[in-house]
Protein backbone atom coordinates (compact mmCIF):
# COMPACT_ATOMS: atom_id res chain seq x y z
CA UNK A 1 0.00 0.00 0.00
CA UNK A 2 1.17 3.30 -0.96
CA UNK A 3 1.35 5.58 2.08
CA UNK A 4 -0.18 9.00 1.81
CA UNK A 5 3.09 11.00 1.86
CA UNK A 6 4.76 9.05 -1.11
CA UNK A 7 1.12 9.66 -2.76
CA UNK A 8 0.73 13.08 -1.94
CA UNK A 9 4.23 14.18 -3.15
CA UNK A 10 4.08 12.00 -6.49
CA UNK A 11 0.96 14.19 -7.08
CA UNK A 12 2.76 17.47 -5.80
CA UNK A 13 5.81 16.78 -8.84
CA UNK A 14 2.85 15.43 -11.35
CA UNK A 15 0.46 18.32 -10.90
CA UNK A 16 3.61 20.75 -10.23
CA UNK A 17 6.03 19.56 -12.66
CA UNK A 18 3.90 19.64 -15.83
CA UNK A 19 2.50 22.70 -14.91
CA UNK A 20 5.89 24.15 -14.26
CA UNK A 21 6.52 23.10 -17.74
CA UNK A 22 3.40 23.99 -19.64
CA UNK A 23 4.59 26.33 -22.11
CA UNK A 24 7.58 23.72 -23.06
CA UNK A 25 5.27 21.09 -24.25
CA UNK A 26 3.10 23.69 -26.66
CA UNK A 27 6.73 24.33 -27.70
CA UNK A 28 7.72 20.49 -27.89
CA UNK A 29 4.89 20.14 -30.25
CA UNK A 30 6.45 21.53 -32.79
CA UNK A 31 7.48 18.51 -34.94
CA UNK A 32 4.58 16.42 -34.84
CA UNK A 33 2.85 19.21 -36.31
CA UNK A 34 6.02 19.61 -38.56
CA UNK A 35 5.79 15.45 -39.71
CA UNK A 36 2.19 16.26 -40.25
CA UNK A 37 2.86 18.74 -42.63
CA UNK A 38 5.23 17.24 -44.21
CA UNK A 39 3.88 13.58 -44.76
CA UNK A 40 0.75 15.32 -46.27
CA UNK A 41 2.83 17.55 -48.48
CA UNK A 42 3.68 14.48 -49.70
CA UNK A 43 0.94 11.83 -49.74
CA UNK A 44 -0.17 13.27 -53.14
CA UNK A 45 2.88 11.19 -54.50
CA UNK A 46 0.96 8.18 -53.68
CA UNK A 47 -2.54 6.54 -54.55
CA UNK A 48 -3.18 5.90 -50.76
CA UNK A 49 -3.38 8.75 -47.50
CA UNK A 50 -0.84 7.88 -45.10
CA UNK A 51 -1.76 5.86 -42.07
CA UNK A 52 -0.60 6.26 -38.33
CA UNK A 53 2.79 4.59 -38.93
CA UNK A 54 3.87 6.96 -42.05
CA UNK A 55 3.81 9.60 -39.79
CA UNK A 56 5.95 8.17 -36.85
CA UNK A 57 7.98 6.33 -39.06
CA UNK A 58 8.85 9.58 -40.39
CA UNK A 59 9.35 11.08 -37.42
CA UNK A 60 11.50 8.20 -35.76
CA UNK A 61 13.45 6.70 -38.72
CA UNK A 62 16.52 9.24 -38.43
CA UNK A 63 19.57 8.40 -40.49
CA UNK A 64 21.47 4.93 -41.65
CA UNK A 65 24.92 4.63 -40.86
CA UNK A 66 27.03 7.98 -41.43
CA UNK A 67 29.30 6.98 -44.21
CA UNK A 68 30.66 10.70 -45.32
CA UNK A 69 30.80 10.54 -49.70
CA UNK A 70 32.38 13.42 -51.28
CA UNK A 71 29.80 15.94 -53.26
CA UNK A 72 26.41 14.27 -51.89
CA UNK A 73 24.78 15.97 -48.63
CA UNK A 74 24.71 15.01 -45.10
CA UNK A 75 21.11 14.77 -44.36
CA UNK A 76 20.65 15.76 -40.89
CA UNK A 77 17.68 14.02 -39.33
CA UNK A 78 16.20 17.13 -37.90
CA UNK A 79 13.19 16.13 -37.15
CA UNK A 80 14.71 13.23 -34.65
CA UNK A 81 16.47 16.02 -33.48
CA UNK A 82 13.73 18.53 -32.54
CA UNK A 83 11.72 15.90 -30.42
CA UNK A 84 14.62 15.30 -28.56
CA UNK A 85 16.11 18.66 -27.78
CA UNK A 86 12.31 19.29 -26.89
CA UNK A 87 12.12 16.68 -24.25
CA UNK A 88 15.85 17.82 -22.61
CA UNK A 89 14.30 21.41 -22.58
CA UNK A 90 11.23 19.90 -20.41
CA UNK A 91 13.25 18.12 -18.05
CA UNK A 92 15.83 21.01 -17.75
CA UNK A 93 15.77 22.69 -14.75
CA UNK A 94 12.60 22.10 -12.59
CA UNK A 95 13.99 19.41 -10.38
CA UNK A 96 16.94 21.78 -9.19
CA UNK A 97 15.04 24.46 -9.39
CA UNK A 98 12.18 23.26 -7.38
CA UNK A 99 14.65 21.89 -4.55
CA UNK A 100 16.57 25.58 -4.17
CA UNK A 101 12.77 27.10 -3.87
CA UNK A 102 10.19 25.32 -2.62
CA UNK A 103 11.75 21.92 -2.56
CA UNK A 104 12.31 22.08 0.54
CA UNK A 105 8.83 22.31 2.07
CA UNK A 106 8.64 19.07 0.49
CA UNK A 107 11.47 17.41 1.18
CA UNK A 108 11.03 17.92 4.98
CA UNK A 109 7.47 16.51 4.97
CA UNK A 110 8.01 13.82 3.00
CA UNK A 111 11.28 13.05 5.07
CA UNK A 112 13.12 10.93 2.66
CA UNK A 113 15.45 11.69 -0.07
CA UNK A 114 15.14 8.78 -1.70
CA UNK A 115 11.02 9.91 -1.86
CA UNK A 116 12.28 12.99 -3.25
CA UNK A 117 14.49 11.76 -5.41
CA UNK A 118 12.29 8.67 -6.69
CA UNK A 119 9.59 11.17 -6.97
CA UNK A 120 11.43 13.40 -9.45
CA UNK A 121 12.44 10.19 -11.61
CA UNK A 122 8.50 9.22 -11.77
CA UNK A 123 7.64 12.86 -12.97
CA UNK A 124 10.78 12.90 -15.49
CA UNK A 125 9.12 9.38 -16.81
CA UNK A 126 6.10 10.95 -16.88
CA UNK A 127 6.73 13.84 -18.69
CA UNK A 128 7.95 12.02 -21.47
CA UNK A 129 4.84 9.80 -21.57
CA UNK A 130 2.93 12.89 -21.57
CA UNK A 131 4.94 14.32 -24.73
CA UNK A 132 4.17 11.29 -26.85
CA UNK A 133 1.05 11.00 -26.28
CA UNK A 134 0.33 14.54 -26.96
CA UNK A 135 2.31 13.80 -30.38
CA UNK A 136 0.05 10.17 -30.73
CA UNK A 137 -2.94 13.11 -30.22
CA UNK A 138 -1.40 15.45 -32.68
CA UNK A 139 -0.72 12.60 -35.13
CA UNK A 140 -3.98 11.00 -34.99
CA UNK A 141 -6.09 14.06 -34.79
CA UNK A 142 -4.32 14.53 -38.17
CA UNK A 143 -5.75 10.87 -40.01
CA UNK A 144 -8.48 11.49 -39.20
CA UNK A 145 -9.07 15.11 -40.69
CA UNK A 146 -7.15 13.39 -43.63
CA UNK A 147 -10.29 10.53 -43.51
CA UNK A 148 -9.55 7.90 -42.03
CA UNK A 149 -7.41 6.54 -38.73
CA UNK A 150 -5.28 3.35 -40.34
CA UNK A 151 -3.11 1.29 -38.78
CA UNK A 152 -1.29 -0.32 -41.22
CA UNK A 153 1.42 0.80 -42.88
CA UNK A 154 1.94 1.61 -46.46
CA UNK A 155 4.34 -0.88 -48.33
CA UNK A 156 5.24 1.59 -51.45
CA UNK A 157 5.19 4.54 -49.17
CA UNK A 158 7.40 3.37 -46.78
CA UNK A 159 9.78 2.78 -49.06
CA UNK A 160 9.52 5.15 -51.05
CA UNK A 161 9.51 8.27 -48.52
CA UNK A 162 11.39 6.10 -45.40
CA UNK A 163 13.86 3.72 -46.59
CA UNK A 164 11.98 0.81 -44.94
CA UNK A 165 10.72 -2.42 -46.36
CA UNK A 166 7.21 -2.34 -43.89
CA UNK A 167 6.38 -6.30 -45.25
CA UNK A 168 9.16 -7.86 -43.22
CA UNK A 169 8.26 -6.48 -39.76
CA UNK A 170 5.18 -7.31 -37.88
CA UNK A 171 2.68 -5.00 -36.63
CA UNK A 172 3.58 -5.90 -33.36
CA UNK A 173 7.65 -4.95 -34.29
CA UNK A 174 6.18 -1.40 -35.65
CA UNK A 175 4.78 -0.92 -32.95
CA UNK A 176 7.76 -1.90 -30.60
CA UNK A 177 9.90 0.50 -32.86
CA UNK A 178 7.84 3.36 -33.53
CA UNK A 179 6.39 3.76 -30.71
CA UNK A 180 7.87 1.75 -27.71
CA UNK A 181 11.40 2.31 -28.28
CA UNK A 182 11.75 5.77 -29.14
CA UNK A 183 9.74 6.24 -25.59
CA UNK A 184 11.83 4.08 -23.98
CA UNK A 185 15.12 5.45 -25.07
CA UNK A 186 13.99 9.01 -24.19
CA UNK A 187 12.86 8.20 -20.52
CA UNK A 188 16.22 6.68 -20.62
CA UNK A 189 17.65 9.69 -21.75
CA UNK A 190 15.73 12.43 -19.80
CA UNK A 191 16.49 9.80 -16.71
CA UNK A 192 20.61 10.52 -17.47
CA UNK A 193 19.82 14.12 -17.75
CA UNK A 194 17.97 14.31 -14.81
CA UNK A 195 21.03 13.13 -12.65
CA UNK A 196 23.50 15.08 -14.67
CA UNK A 197 20.99 18.20 -13.93
CA UNK A 198 21.83 17.44 -9.64
CA UNK A 199 25.63 16.43 -10.41
CA UNK A 200 26.66 18.84 -12.94
CA UNK A 201 24.39 21.88 -13.17
CA UNK A 202 20.99 21.77 -15.74
CA UNK A 203 23.03 23.80 -18.12
CA UNK A 204 26.29 21.52 -18.68
CA UNK A 205 23.57 18.31 -18.31
CA UNK A 206 21.31 20.04 -20.83
CA UNK A 207 24.91 20.77 -23.26
CA UNK A 208 26.62 17.44 -22.72
CA UNK A 209 23.00 15.39 -24.22
CA UNK A 210 22.74 17.78 -26.93
CA UNK A 211 26.74 17.04 -27.38
CA UNK A 212 25.24 12.85 -27.10
CA UNK A 213 22.28 13.75 -29.48
CA UNK A 214 24.32 14.78 -31.87
CA UNK A 215 27.24 12.18 -31.56
CA UNK A 216 24.53 9.55 -31.63
CA UNK A 217 23.69 11.42 -35.58
CA UNK A 218 27.26 10.50 -36.69
CA UNK A 219 28.36 7.42 -34.88
CA UNK A 220 25.82 4.75 -34.56
CA UNK A 221 27.21 2.55 -31.41
CA UNK A 222 24.58 1.00 -28.56
CA UNK A 223 26.28 3.35 -26.20
CA UNK A 224 24.81 6.22 -27.84
CA UNK A 225 21.17 6.03 -27.16
CA UNK A 226 20.18 8.76 -29.66
CA UNK A 227 20.82 5.76 -32.27
CA UNK A 228 18.91 3.21 -30.74
CA UNK A 229 15.64 5.12 -30.79
CA UNK A 230 16.42 5.70 -34.88
CA UNK A 231 14.19 3.01 -36.86
CA UNK A 232 16.81 3.11 -40.00
CA UNK A 233 19.38 1.71 -37.57
CA UNK A 234 17.52 -1.03 -36.04
CA UNK A 235 17.94 -4.47 -37.44
CA UNK A 236 14.61 -3.60 -39.67
CA UNK A 237 16.10 -1.37 -41.69
CA UNK A 238 19.78 -2.54 -41.96
CA UNK A 239 21.99 -5.43 -41.61
CA UNK A 240 23.81 -6.02 -38.73
CA UNK A 241 21.57 -3.26 -37.32
CA UNK A 242 20.65 -2.61 -33.31
CA UNK A 243 18.91 -5.83 -32.77
CA UNK A 244 15.16 -4.49 -30.26
CA UNK A 245 16.06 -6.82 -27.62
CA UNK A 246 19.88 -5.02 -27.34
CA UNK A 247 18.31 -1.43 -27.57
CA UNK A 248 15.68 -3.03 -24.27
CA UNK A 249 18.87 -4.01 -22.44
CA UNK A 250 21.00 -1.09 -22.80
CA UNK A 251 17.99 1.15 -22.04
CA UNK A 252 16.95 -0.61 -18.93
CA UNK A 253 21.03 -0.62 -17.85
CA UNK A 254 20.68 3.10 -18.43
CA UNK A 255 17.37 4.19 -16.89
CA UNK A 256 18.79 1.76 -13.67
CA UNK A 257 22.09 3.52 -13.63
CA UNK A 258 20.60 6.90 -13.56
CA UNK A 259 18.17 6.10 -11.23
CA UNK A 260 20.37 4.56 -8.54
CA UNK A 261 23.52 6.34 -9.10
CA UNK A 262 21.38 9.74 -9.16
CA UNK A 263 19.92 8.57 -6.12
CA UNK A 264 23.65 7.50 -4.39
CA UNK A 265 24.72 11.03 -4.95
CA UNK A 266 21.28 12.77 -3.73
CA UNK A 267 21.39 11.08 -0.43
CA UNK A 268 25.10 13.18 0.20
CA UNK A 269 23.54 16.41 -1.69
CA UNK A 270 23.68 19.36 0.45
CA UNK A 271 20.52 21.12 -0.34
CA UNK A 272 21.46 24.95 0.49
CA UNK B 1 16.11 16.91 22.93
CA UNK B 2 17.75 18.73 19.97
CA UNK B 3 21.55 17.69 20.15
CA UNK B 4 24.32 19.11 18.03
CA UNK B 5 27.62 17.70 18.95
CA UNK B 6 30.74 19.03 17.92
CA UNK B 7 28.93 19.89 14.28
CA UNK B 8 31.54 20.79 11.45
CA UNK B 9 30.41 22.10 8.54
CA UNK B 10 32.77 23.47 5.21
CA UNK B 11 30.41 23.69 1.78
CA UNK B 12 33.36 24.65 -0.99
CA UNK B 13 36.62 24.46 1.33
CA UNK B 14 34.51 27.70 3.41
CA UNK B 15 34.15 26.85 6.99
CA UNK B 16 30.38 27.32 7.75
CA UNK B 17 29.59 26.08 11.44
CA UNK B 18 32.68 25.27 13.47
CA UNK B 19 32.31 22.74 16.28
CA UNK B 20 28.81 23.78 17.43
CA UNK B 21 27.82 22.44 20.67
CA UNK B 22 24.37 23.07 21.76
CA UNK B 23 21.94 20.87 23.63
CA UNK B 24 18.13 22.76 22.65
CA UNK B 25 15.13 21.68 25.23
CA UNK B 26 11.38 21.40 24.15
CA UNK B 27 9.01 24.20 24.93
CA UNK B 28 11.63 26.84 24.78
CA UNK B 29 12.87 29.76 22.22
CA UNK B 30 15.87 30.04 21.45
CA UNK B 31 17.78 32.60 19.25
CA UNK B 32 20.31 32.62 16.86
CA UNK B 33 21.65 36.07 16.61
CA UNK B 34 24.63 37.18 13.96
CA UNK B 35 25.53 39.51 11.16
CA UNK B 36 25.15 37.86 7.67
CA UNK B 37 26.79 35.05 6.54
CA UNK B 38 27.81 34.36 10.52
CA UNK B 39 26.23 30.60 9.92
CA UNK B 40 22.96 31.50 11.54
CA UNK B 41 21.09 29.80 8.36
CA UNK B 42 23.41 26.94 7.87
CA UNK B 43 22.74 25.97 11.39
CA UNK B 44 19.00 25.63 10.37
CA UNK B 45 19.58 23.52 7.46
CA UNK B 46 21.77 21.25 9.60
CA UNK B 47 18.98 21.06 11.97
CA UNK B 48 16.43 20.31 9.40
CA UNK B 49 18.83 17.46 7.76
CA UNK B 50 19.41 19.70 4.75
CA UNK B 51 22.85 19.99 5.01
CA UNK B 52 25.12 16.97 5.92
CA UNK B 53 28.03 17.50 8.86
CA UNK B 54 31.69 16.48 7.24
CA UNK B 55 31.82 16.37 11.40
CA UNK B 56 30.01 15.40 14.66
CA UNK B 57 26.41 15.22 14.47
CA UNK B 58 22.75 16.03 15.23
CA UNK B 59 20.77 14.39 17.55
CA UNK B 60 16.73 14.46 17.77
CA UNK B 61 14.86 13.03 20.42
CA UNK B 62 17.62 10.24 20.30
CA UNK B 63 17.96 9.83 16.47
CA UNK B 64 20.92 10.85 14.88
CA UNK B 65 19.88 12.87 11.89
CA UNK B 66 21.45 11.38 8.44
CA UNK B 67 22.05 7.63 9.91
CA UNK B 68 18.37 6.68 12.43
CA UNK B 69 16.13 9.19 10.67
CA UNK B 70 17.27 11.39 7.55
CA UNK B 71 15.09 14.14 8.71
CA UNK B 72 13.16 15.18 11.99
CA UNK B 73 9.92 13.60 12.35
CA UNK B 74 7.74 16.93 12.91
CA UNK B 75 9.54 20.09 11.35
CA UNK B 76 8.15 23.13 9.97
CA UNK B 77 10.44 25.89 8.54
CA UNK B 78 10.88 29.36 6.96
CA UNK B 79 14.33 29.21 5.83
CA UNK B 80 15.87 32.56 4.23
CA UNK B 81 12.51 34.23 1.82
CA UNK B 82 8.88 31.88 1.85
CA UNK B 83 9.34 30.21 -1.53
CA UNK B 84 6.20 29.22 -2.98
CA UNK B 85 4.66 27.91 -6.18
CA UNK B 86 4.24 31.33 -7.88
CA UNK B 87 1.40 30.85 -9.97
CA UNK B 88 -0.50 28.96 -7.26
CA UNK B 89 -2.96 31.07 -4.45
CA UNK B 90 -1.75 31.25 -0.97
CA UNK B 91 -4.36 28.26 0.54
CA UNK B 92 -3.45 26.01 -2.86
CA UNK B 93 0.00 26.09 -1.93
CA UNK B 94 -0.31 25.05 1.83
CA UNK B 95 -3.05 22.72 0.68
CA UNK B 96 -0.79 20.95 -1.81
CA UNK B 97 2.34 20.70 1.25
CA UNK B 98 -0.40 19.77 3.36
CA UNK B 99 -1.66 16.69 1.64
CA UNK B 100 1.96 15.23 1.57
CA UNK B 101 1.74 14.83 5.16
CA UNK B 102 -2.36 14.06 5.02
CA UNK B 103 -2.13 15.41 8.49
CA UNK B 104 -4.52 18.05 8.48
CA UNK B 105 -7.51 19.49 6.43
CA UNK B 106 -8.10 22.15 4.43
CA UNK B 107 -10.39 23.93 7.51
CA UNK B 108 -6.88 23.59 9.64
CA UNK B 109 -5.34 25.12 6.80
CA UNK B 110 -7.77 28.24 6.46
CA UNK B 111 -7.64 28.72 10.02
CA UNK B 112 -3.79 28.84 10.45
CA UNK B 113 -4.09 31.44 7.09
CA UNK B 114 -6.45 33.64 9.25
CA UNK B 115 -4.34 33.34 12.41
CA UNK B 116 -1.68 35.13 9.97
CA UNK B 117 -3.72 37.62 8.58
CA UNK B 118 -4.34 36.02 5.47
CA UNK B 119 -7.66 35.43 4.00
CA UNK B 120 -8.10 31.88 2.64
CA UNK B 121 -10.70 33.14 0.10
CA UNK B 122 -7.99 35.41 -1.71
CA UNK B 123 -7.69 34.24 -5.52
CA UNK B 124 -4.36 36.13 -6.08
CA UNK B 125 -1.07 34.27 -7.05
CA UNK B 126 1.80 33.87 -4.96
CA UNK B 127 3.77 36.00 -7.48
CA UNK B 128 1.33 38.96 -6.91
CA UNK B 129 1.68 39.02 -2.96
CA UNK B 130 3.69 41.73 -1.33
CA UNK B 131 6.48 41.17 0.67
CA UNK B 132 4.52 41.20 4.00
CA UNK B 133 1.42 38.33 2.60
CA UNK B 134 4.37 36.25 1.55
CA UNK B 135 6.35 36.49 4.82
CA UNK B 136 2.73 35.66 6.49
CA UNK B 137 2.38 32.63 4.67
CA UNK B 138 5.66 31.72 4.94
CA UNK B 139 4.88 31.96 8.53
CA UNK B 140 1.34 30.07 8.41
CA UNK B 141 3.57 27.33 6.48
CA UNK B 142 5.90 26.68 9.28
CA UNK B 143 2.84 26.91 12.13
CA UNK B 144 0.07 24.92 10.29
CA UNK B 145 0.77 21.24 11.16
CA UNK B 146 2.01 22.05 14.68
CA UNK B 147 5.49 20.49 14.40
CA UNK B 148 7.89 19.46 17.47
CA UNK B 149 10.65 21.89 15.68
CA UNK B 150 9.96 25.40 14.57
CA UNK B 151 13.16 26.79 12.33
CA UNK B 152 12.31 30.52 11.37
CA UNK B 153 14.59 32.76 9.62
CA UNK B 154 14.32 36.00 9.61
CA UNK B 155 10.75 36.23 10.42
CA UNK B 156 10.03 39.74 11.31
CA UNK B 157 11.28 40.76 7.62
CA UNK B 158 8.50 42.65 6.28
CA UNK B 159 6.09 42.07 8.84
CA UNK B 160 4.39 45.14 10.09
CA UNK B 161 3.49 46.28 14.04
CA UNK B 162 0.20 44.13 13.28
CA UNK B 163 2.66 41.33 11.92
CA UNK B 164 4.75 40.86 14.78
CA UNK B 165 2.66 40.81 17.28
CA UNK B 166 0.57 38.05 15.56
CA UNK B 167 3.84 36.17 15.47
CA UNK B 168 4.74 36.47 19.04
CA UNK B 169 1.57 35.07 20.03
CA UNK B 170 1.88 31.96 17.74
CA UNK B 171 5.58 31.54 19.62
CA UNK B 172 3.66 31.48 23.03
CA UNK B 173 1.45 28.99 21.80
CA UNK B 174 4.02 27.02 20.40
CA UNK B 175 5.73 27.18 23.45
CA UNK B 176 3.24 26.32 25.28
CA UNK B 177 2.62 23.26 23.27
CA UNK B 178 6.27 22.20 23.82
CA UNK B 179 7.88 23.34 20.21
CA UNK B 180 11.46 23.47 20.01
CA UNK B 181 11.25 26.55 18.42
CA UNK B 182 14.52 28.45 16.80
CA UNK B 183 14.69 31.72 15.58
CA UNK B 184 17.50 33.68 13.63
CA UNK B 185 17.10 37.47 13.26
CA UNK B 186 20.21 39.74 12.84
CA UNK B 187 18.47 42.12 15.08
CA UNK B 188 19.37 41.72 18.62
CA UNK B 189 16.29 43.78 20.43
CA UNK B 190 13.80 42.03 18.44
CA UNK B 191 14.95 38.68 19.63
CA UNK B 192 15.84 39.63 23.00
CA UNK B 193 11.52 40.17 23.03
CA UNK B 194 10.99 36.24 22.49
CA UNK B 195 13.67 34.35 23.21
CA UNK B 196 14.61 31.88 26.34
CA UNK B 197 18.57 31.87 25.06
CA UNK B 198 20.24 33.49 22.68
CA UNK B 199 23.04 32.15 20.57
CA UNK B 200 25.64 34.56 19.58
CA UNK B 201 27.01 33.61 15.86
CA UNK B 202 30.40 34.75 14.09
CA UNK B 203 31.47 32.67 11.15
CA UNK B 204 30.13 29.59 11.50
CA UNK B 205 31.13 29.77 15.71
CA UNK B 206 29.03 30.50 18.70
CA UNK B 207 31.05 32.98 20.50
CA UNK B 208 28.42 33.81 23.11
CA UNK B 209 25.19 32.06 24.75
CA UNK B 210 22.95 34.48 26.77
CA UNK B 211 20.05 32.99 29.09
CA UNK B 212 16.89 34.96 29.93
CA UNK B 213 16.96 35.82 33.51
CA UNK B 214 14.05 38.08 34.36
CA UNK B 215 11.93 39.95 31.71
CA UNK B 216 14.14 41.20 28.73
CA UNK B 217 17.18 41.20 31.13
CA UNK B 218 20.12 38.24 29.90
CA UNK B 219 22.81 36.85 31.41
CA UNK B 220 25.79 35.83 29.59
CA UNK B 221 27.40 32.28 30.37
CA UNK B 222 30.16 31.97 27.96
Amino acid sequence: MWSSTRRGIIKYDLCQGLRANMWKFLAGTVPFFGVVMIVQERSVLFSTEPSFFEYFIYLFKGIKNYTPVPGQQFEVPILWMIVQVSMALIIYDYPVVNLEKYGIQTIIRAKSRALWWFSKCIWAAASVVLYYAVGILIILGACMLTGKISFIADQEWNMVMNELDVSLITHEQLWLICICIPLMSSIALSLLQLTGSFVLSPVYSFLLLLSYIVISVYYNHSCFMGANSMILRSEFAMPGGNTLSGIVITNIIVMCAAVFGGYIYFRRHDIY
Amino acid sequence: MIILKNLNKELNGNAVLTDINLKLSKGKVYGLQGKNGSGKTMLMRAVCGLIKPNSGYVEIDGKRLGKESAFPESVGCLIENPAFVPYYSGLKNLQILADIKGRIDRKDICLMMERVGLDPGEKKPFRKYSLGMKQRLGIACAFMEEPDIILLDEPFNALDTEGVEMLKNLLGEAKEKEAAIIVACHDKEELELIADEIFVMENGKIMEQKIRKEGTCYEGIS
